[in-house]
């Protein structure tokens, strides 16, 4: 018979000892030196956003019935996501003669003060064509057409009336954050200069730079 | 000209600020591949892959995508692959770290469009945000009719008392001043000056993170010099963007 008792007495012995020199030796200065390393995820800084755009543009308005004249605008734009934006837009003209001050030599129509057409308003944008084009073999620039409608008020003429405004916006990225703009718009708005009310439609058509930032 | 000046000075910052970009942040990717592509957005061509363990540097953002270097070449990824990025010996994505630390945000600033008693209205909003449910609205808005054109200027402070909700209904009251001038050719009339009290009643509907649309019914009661007051209605259609 195989004798069981010293095998189990030192089995038992081993099975006691062990938890308790396991806890002696934590409570031990080891000599060793134990890494102290704590899993801790330092939190990155957050990248800078570059969702505004101020554009700054140059071109030609067609005031109805006033002839053709320089234009100036500036606009401030945030990108909601990437085919959404909204812009704010401030634009400057001065109209010209009618064919009928011309023609007739009668006093003008309107002072000089009243001649300075202004825009301001806002307008939801929708990037519809993203895209790429290629300049000869060796360069490739992003670009994207979007389509925009807004309204905002006019100030012409010595009154002050609501209009609507929708175009098409063209804009070739030469770094991405500076970006050249081809801008055509037709600013909708009714006019009672010559007697009647009428609905005016007003072409521009101007050339600008935006910056992101 | 003044002016003038002042508006080269809007363009001339925003380019001096991008010189004094923060060098970007070293992540590594955990995924098989990434794509990258040439710009910020879907409709860019693909024309780098990162694959798994490749380094890259991330540099900005632009609405949900971003910029990095990898191998000498400045491309974009959508910010949805930040869960795939993690930093070098990080436990946790660069993805999960930002969504953790996400900042409350309290400004608004509301955009919004209609029909103000039969004239074409609209109006732009600044708002404060006490909680998910409190917040504050100055607005001013500007309306323009056949025979008349008004300024409305109002403090609003509204209640949304179900801010989770998808469609999420709030109560606003307030008051603040009305400004009618009527339209004529001939004659100068003077600007009539009311003020109003208002209540109204709208919808937030989330877009983005950031961004809400929302529809709005504006009942106004308007003071006149007159012996009856005059009730007024409002529709309106807009934006709110979160800052």
């Amino acid at each position: 018979m195989v004798n069981w008792i010293t095998p189990g007495v030192l089995a038992s012995v081993l099975l006691w000892q062990s938890p308790v020199a396991v806890a002696l030796q934590a409570n031990q200065n080891s000599p060793r030196i134990e890494p102290q390393i704590t899993q801790s995820d330092v939190v990155p800084a957050r990248l800078d956003t570059e969702n505004f755009a101020v554009a700054l543009r140059g071109g030609a308005l067609a005031i109805e019935d006033f002839g053709n004249s320089g234009l100036a605008a500036v606009q401030l734009s945030y990108h909601i996501n990437e085919d959404f934006y909204v812009s704010a837009e401030y634009a400057l003209a001065k109209a010209g003669l009618t064919s009928y001050e011309r023609l007739s030599g009668a006093a003008p129509l309107l002072t000089d003060d009243e001649r300075q057409w202004q825009f301001y308003g806002a307008e939801l944008g929708y990037v519809l064509l993203p895209g790429e084009v290629y300049l000869g073999s060796d360069y490739a620039i992003n670009t994207g057409w979007s389509l925009f409608a807004g309204a905002g008020n006019v100030d012409f003429a010595g009154d002050t009336v609501f209009a609507v405004k929708f175009g098409s916006q063209f804009r070739l990225y030469l770094t991405d954050w500076l970006a050249l703009d081809l801008v055509v718009n037709d600013y909708v708005f009714e006019t009672t200069i010559l007697a009647e009310s009428k609905t005016t439609h007003n072409l521009s058509m101007a050339l600008g730079l935006a910056v992101y930032f | 000209m003044r002016w003038f000046g002042l508006l080269w000075l809007l363009l001339v910052a925003p380019v001096l600020a991008q010189q004094s970009g923060l060098e970007g942040q070293q992540v590594v990717v955990q995924k098989d591949f990434i794509d990258l592509r040439t710009g910020p957005g879907r409709g860019y061509p693909i024309v780098q892959v990162a694959l798994n363990n490749d380094s890259l540097l991330l540099l900005k953002q632009r609405t949900a995508w971003i910029k990095v270097r990898y191998r000498q070449q400045e491309l974009w990824l959508p910010a949805s692959e930040l869960t795939h990025l993690y930093q070098v010996g990080g436990a946790q994505s660069v993805g999960e770290l930002w969504q953790a630390d996400q900042a409350v945000t309290s400004w608004q600033l509301g955009l919004a469009a209609g029909d103000f008693a039969g004239t074409s209205f609209y109006q732009l909003s600044g708002g404060y945000l006490f909680s998910d449910v409190v917040a504050l609205e100055l607005s001013a808005g500007q309306g323009s009719g056949q025979q008349a054109s008004s300024q409305q200027y109002l403090l609003q402070l509204s209640i949304s008392p179900w801010p989770h909700w998808q469609l999420s209904p709030y109560m606003a009251l307030g008051g603040g001043v009305l400004l009618t001038r009527p339209r004529t050719v001939l004659v100068q009339t003077p600007e009539r000056r009311s003020p109003l009290a208002t209540i109204e009643l709208g919808v937030n509907y989330p877009l983005t993170r950031r961004v809400q649309a929302n529809l709005r019914y504006r009942r106004a009661l308007v003071s006149t010099d007159r012996d009856v007051n005059e009730e007024t209605n409002t529709w309106l259609i807009g934006l709110r963007l979160a800052f």
